[in-house]
Parts: structure tokens; C-alpha cells; sequence
């Protein structure tokens, strides 16, 4: 029977990989585009202490009395699929509406992995919580950005 | 899916640490075995009684000057221990994965539980005061002191290589003990590390020392009059026949925690959703193999007819077979894999044993894992997946014996008095579960369950490092229990001083 729950430590190599990729994706922006440079590297450093945050949550909670192998029923692999990378003519809007597309998605992911994870993994759904919270802050900034371009 | 980077690239050569050093064993070298990749990961010594006794002699040559170091300089190497396992984290979880075969989120829970064992041990000068009481006769004084005894033995399982001995070697050490510590042999690398990095925070040579080995070395433990008492989990057998009766024979103090056969019971109100997942870590996490795992899953009829009694038990028993048969086994370091191997081929063997015991004492196999599906190209040869069996009654050996692997039994009981009965015609009493919205019933089943480590509504009754590690009848031998303030008991001797002055 196909299996359709993932483990904590997959949803957490997962993070650590989107954290990576969104930092480097900032990054990238920044060395491009001066304008927003300093919003882009902003995010970036965001990003990284994301990463520590989440990966300090998990370490610090996780035990093994509580569910992590069998909290996240329903979410696949496929859902954790998608792209941060950019072309390179790309101009400065377009690459403000890709990161939207991306920040929408990851906060997205990230509530509905704190969702999944209610009253099963203890302090790790509000970290997850925590850091969609700040993702779904920037595309506020984005899309501000986007306006007055 | 991610399969991460090994840590171990060549099989290590273990030695022996006695007396801050690496010593080599006078015994045969053992091989280490990923029971997943079948690939060789260590080597380790088969020490004998002179390797053992050397440590000991070395444990009590360290022991004046640690008896007298203050005990907030012995928490400050505690701390730096602390802070080197954190630091070392990610590399100590992924080598109790190639060791053992757990998966990476159990090998990084296990990190986690032993951390916090070293964590509450640095609470040392609180946790080690006595207490006093002025005038108990006019001008006459009395006070409570707790004094460390010398050098203590401990004896870690296979199952959590990592995190048992730390229930006991940071309070030893704390206390102002020193320790002979011997690993299991089957997966002994992570006390071999874990000694290195004591070191390292600054713990003094002779005051933490590992020697690995069998049979020999728990013998030299036991016989070994300067040893004044041993810690041992393991199973009952051994834990009540030669660990606890040597020691009462020799009066040395002594913590036996031994085997299970645990019982979570699921009342008609239980939230059936989040009871699945939880027994589905209960029963099949580290692959069946640990004392707080639950193998008889009852569920109970309070107050419901004959027909509805039926009816809730289909439901609960198809959506457990439902998740277990979803379970994905493959390598530990997989990071999607939900169960790894057992440990070696000859637990594998045990287990099919059971597994063909069942089916011919009448049990009906409903999930057989005797064949399982695994993840990647790793050899079958440790591998039993998800078993479960239905229509098991108390008087079969799959109800008695603890199987100490992924097999869950089925049975049912009309009501709460009944399923506690269940419960208490088993030898052992070491944790047991219920799951319900009941107050009431979850009360009375922690009021009267002879069991020492109750869960409601958790399916591993795992206490944290400040509590001890409870244990009832064939599950436990002693007097006091691991971790915790019971611990700081159990590594010293209280000194009753009266005084007066003239």
C-alpha cells in the first residue's frame, strides 16, 4: 500500500533545503538588482537563522516517546517539490513575482506541516508556525516592492 | 528522500579507555555489523577479567582526588560535556543509526534523551544537598550529608547505545564517583565516543572508563570487590539471576531494569486517529526492541453492548493494520524510513519464531512481516516488517513472552477491571497505557495498574531525565531507579552527623 506519511526527519531535511535555497535565492537577487538590495539581503540572513531555529526546535524536542516518524500523514514527498531557482534575463519584476510565488508556497507548506503535527510533535509545530508566519510577512514587502516598480 | 552522508567511511578499531587512554584489549576482536547494509562498521574487543580489573584499579586511583573536587567544578565538566555532545550531535545520531539500525529520527530522539540525563546531572550541587536541623537538643546540632562510595559498574544494553548508560554515568561521575563502564558489545561505538569527548570536557583520567566486552567483564563486575555497584538493563533473565542475585550475594548496590510485555488499552472514547499513531511509534519504533514498547493492544468494551464491542474493535484493529501496513523499513539514514532492522540475524530468528508460534497456537496472523518490502538494495537479512495478530487470548505465548520486536497482538476485554486483571497476570510491570477522554478511567487505571511507567494517551511512557526510570515486578530489580533524583540516591551514602561544641 503506498505510503502517504512522512517522518520528521524528512520534513526537516526538507526545511533545512528550502531555508538553503531561499537564502541563496536572496542572495542572488542582491548581487543583482540594487534596488531592494538591502530587503534581499535581509531576507537572506532571515533565512539562515530559519534554518538554525527550526533545526535547534527539532533537536532540542525530539524524543523518542513522541510520533515523529508517523505526525505527518498526508503530506508526500511531492509536496515539498518545488523550484527557487531563476533564469538569468530576467527582470527586476519578474523576479519579484517569482519570489512571491515562492514565499506564498513556503508559508503555506510551513503552516500546513504545524498544522499536521498538532498535539504530536510538542514544540516543533510552533517553530514550523513561527517561521511561516515570518515567510508570509515578506510577501507583504514583495508585494509592496512590486507595486512601486 | 535523502539517504545521508555516513560518518563512519572505514571500520574503527575500538580500544579500551582506562586512565585517560586508548588501551588495546588483551581479547579477540569482534566485528560490528550495520545490521542494514550487512557492512562492517567497528571492531571491538572481547576484554577479559585483567582488561576489566585494570580499569577498576585505575577508577580507584582517580577516585580520592575527584571525591574531593568541588562538586560545582564536577557540574563545569558536565557542561562542557554538554555543550561537546550538542556540537557533535548530528555525527553521534547517524552513528547509532549504522550501529544499531534505528532510524535517524529515533538515533536523534535517543541524542536528545541522553543530553538530558547530562543536563540534570550539572544540576549536581543542588541536587547532592543534605539537610539539617538546629537544637534537636538544646545546643546540639544534627545534619544530613550524601557522600559518593568509590567506583561504580555499568552495563549498557543494545538497544539504546547512546542514552542508558547516560542514565546513570553523569550522576556517578556528578556525585563524585568514578565508573567502569562496559557497552553492549553488539553496537559499542557510541560510549566509545562519548567517553572521548568526556575526556575532552575535562573529566580527569580514571574517573570515566570504558571496557567493552561480554560475559567475562560483567562477570569480573560482579566478582570484583571494589566495585560497589552496578547498574545493568538488559533482560530479566540476566537482570534477576545473575546481575541481581550476584549482587545481593556480594552487597553491592544495584539497579536492575529488565524486561516487558506491556499493555495499551483503548476505551470506547478514545480519539482512534491520534491512539493509531501513537501505537504505531509505541509498537513498531526502534523495531519492537525496547522495554517501554507496547506489544498487547486491548480494547475495551466499557460499557458497550456486545455488538458495539465488536464493532469498535474492527475499527480500531483495521485502522491499525491499515498504518502499519504503510510502514516504510530500509536503511535508518533514509530519512523517509519510518523502521529499520532488528539489531542482527539471530533477534530476526527469535522473532520469526514467535511469529510461527502465534499462528500455531491459534492466533490469526493479519498482517504477516515475515516478508517485508524494503526500501533501497539492502539485504533482508535483519529485516521483520509490521506484524500483527488478531484473536489473541492471554494464556498464548505471544501474550506472555516479551517478543522484543515489531509484532502487536489484538485482544479485547469487556471492561476496564478486566483489562487491569490482563495486565496484572503478567510477570512483568514495567509500562502500560490507556487511551481515553476519561478522567475517570484514566485515574483509576493509574491508581491500580501494577506498572511503573504509565502513559494516558502517550504510547511511550519514556520519563525525562529529572524523573526516575520506573519499574515494577519482573521489570525491575533494586531498590532505587535510573535518572534523576533517585539516582543521586542510589551513587551515595548519607552520613548522619550530630553535633555539639563545648
Amino acid at each position: 500500500m503506498e505510503n502517504s506519511t512522512l517522518t520528521a526527519s524528512a520534513i526537516m531535511s526538507f526545511a533545512e533545503k528550502l531555508e538553503d535555497d531561499s537564502a541563496a535565492f536572496y542572495e542572488e537577487l542582491a548581487a543583482r538588482f540594487d534596488e531592494g538590495r538591502e530587503v534581499f539581503l535581509g531576507f537572506a540572513k532571515e533565512s539562515k537563522k530559519n534554518k538554525t531555529h527550526l533545526i535547534r526546535t527539532y533537536q532540542e524536542t525530539i524524543s523518542d516517546a513522541l510520533e515523529a516518524s508517523f505526525s505527518f500523514e498526508g503530506l508526500e514527498l511531492a509536496d515539498l517539490d518545488f523550484e527557487t531557482g531563476l533564469a538569468e534575463d530576467m527582470g527586476f519584476k519578474e523576479v519579484l513575482g517569482v519570489a512571491l510565488k515562492i514565499e506564498g508556497e513556503a508559508s503555506r507548506l510551513y503552516a500546513r506541516i504545524a498544522e499536521q503535527a498538532q498535539s504530536l510533535l510538542a514544540t516543533i509545530p510552533r517553530a514550523f508556525s513561527r517561521v511561516a508566519k515570518k515567510r508570509r510577512a515578506r510577501q507583504v514587502i514583495l508585494q509592496s516592492m512590486l507595486d512601486r516598480a | 528522500m535523502t539517504v545521508l552522508e555516513e560518518p563512519i567511511k572505514e571500520p574503527l578499531e575500538l580500544k579500551n579507555f582506562i586512565d585517560g587512554e586508548l588501551v588495546a584489549s588483551k581479547g579477540e576482536l569482534k566485528d560490528v555489523v550495520n545490521p542494514a547494509t550487512g557492512k562492517v562498521v567497528a571492531r571491538v574487543p572481547i576484554s577479559t577479567k585483567e582488561d576489566h580489573d585494570q580499569a577498576v584499579e585505575a577508577a580507584k586511583e582517580a577516585y580520592p582526588d575527584w571525591r574531593t573536587t568541588p562538586p560545582v567544578a564536577r557540574a563545569r565538566c558536565l557542561f562542557r560535556l554538554k555543550e561537546l555532545l550538542e556540537e557533535n550531535f548530528e555525527e553521534l545520531s547517524r552513528i547509532q543509526t549504522m550501529e544499531h539500525g534505528k532510524t535517524i529520527d529515533e538515533s536523534r530522539g535517543e541524542t536528545r534523551r541522553g543530553i538530558e540525563n547530562v543536563e540534570v546531572a550539572t544540576g549536581i550541587p543542588s541536587l547532592m544537598m543534605g539537610y539539617n536541623l538546629e537544637d534537636i537538643a538544646s545546643g546540639i546540632d544534627e545534619y544530613l550529608i550524601r557522600q559518593p562510595l568509590g567506583v561504580f559498574g555499568i552495563i549498557g544494553p543494545f538497544n539504546f547505545p547512546f542514552m542508558v548508560p547516560l542514565w546513570f554515568a553523569p550522576y556517578a561521575v556528578a556525585t563524585g564517583n568514578c565508573i567502569v563502564l562496559k557497552p553492549s558489545s553488539e553496537d559499542p561505538i557510541s560510549q566509545a565516543k562519548i567517553v572521548e569527548l568526556a575526556d575532552e570536557a575535562g573529566i580527569p583520567p580514571g574517573v570515566w572508563n570504558v571496557v567493552h566486552g561480554g560475559r567475562a567483564v560483567v562477570s569480573a563486575m560482579l566478582d570484583n570487590s571494589d566495585i560497589k555497584g552496578v547498574c545493568f538493563v538488559g533482560s530479566t533473565p540476566v537482570g534477576r539471576d545473575v546481575i541481581y542475585k550476584r549482587c545481593g550475594e556480594t552487597g553491592k548496590r544495584v539497579i536492575s531494569q529488565a524486561g516487558a510485555k506491556n499493555f495499551a488499552l483503548v476505551m470506547p472514547d478514545a480519539d482512534i486517529d491520534r491512539t493509531v499513531a501513537s501505537c504505531m511509534t509505541s509498537f513498531y519504533g526502534n523495531t519492537g526492541q525496547r522495554c517501554l514498547a507496547n506489544a498487547n493492544l486491548v480494547m475495551v468494551g466499557e460499557g458497550l453492548s456486545k455488538a458495539e464491542h465488536e464493532a469498535f474493535y474492527n475499527k480500531v484493529v483495521d485502522a491499525f493494520v491499515a498504518a502499519a501496513s504503510r510502514i516504510r523499513m530500509g536503511y535508518g539514514l533514509d530519512d523517509t524510513i519510518q523502521m529499520g532492522p532488528l539489531r542482527d540475524a539471530s533477534k530476526k530468528e527469535k522473532v520469526l519464531g514467535y511469529i510461527e508460534k502465534g499462528i500455531e497456537e491459534g492466533a490469526r496472523l493479519r498482517l504477516d512481516g515475515r516478508s517485508p518490502t524494503i526500501v533501497g538494495d539492502y539485504p533482508d537479512t535483519c529485516f521483520v516488517g509490521p506484524t500483527v495478530f488478531e484473536d489473541v487470548t492471554l494464556d498464548m505465548t505471544i501474550a506472555q513472552e516479551e517478543i522484543f520486536g515489531p509484532v502487536a497482538m489484538m485482544m479485547k476485554a469487556e471492561s476496564l477491571n478486566e483489562a487491569i486483571d490482563m495486565i496484572h497476570t503478567n510477570p512483568f510491570g514495567n509500562a502500560a497505557s490507556i487511551f481515553t477522554g476519561s478522567g475517570k478511567w484514566a485515574r483509576e487505571f493509574q491508581y491500580r495498574t501494577e506498572c511503573g511507567n504509565i502513559g494516558i494517551n502517550v504510547g511511550i511512557a519514556a520519563p525525562m531525565a529529572f524523573f526516575p526510570f520506573s519499574g515494577m515486578k519482573d521489570s525491575f530489580f533494586g531498590s532505587l531507579h535510573g535518572q534523576g533524583t533517585e539516582s543521586i540516591r542510589f551513587f551515595t551514602e548519607s552520613k548522619v552527623v550530630i553535633q555539639r561544641w563545648f
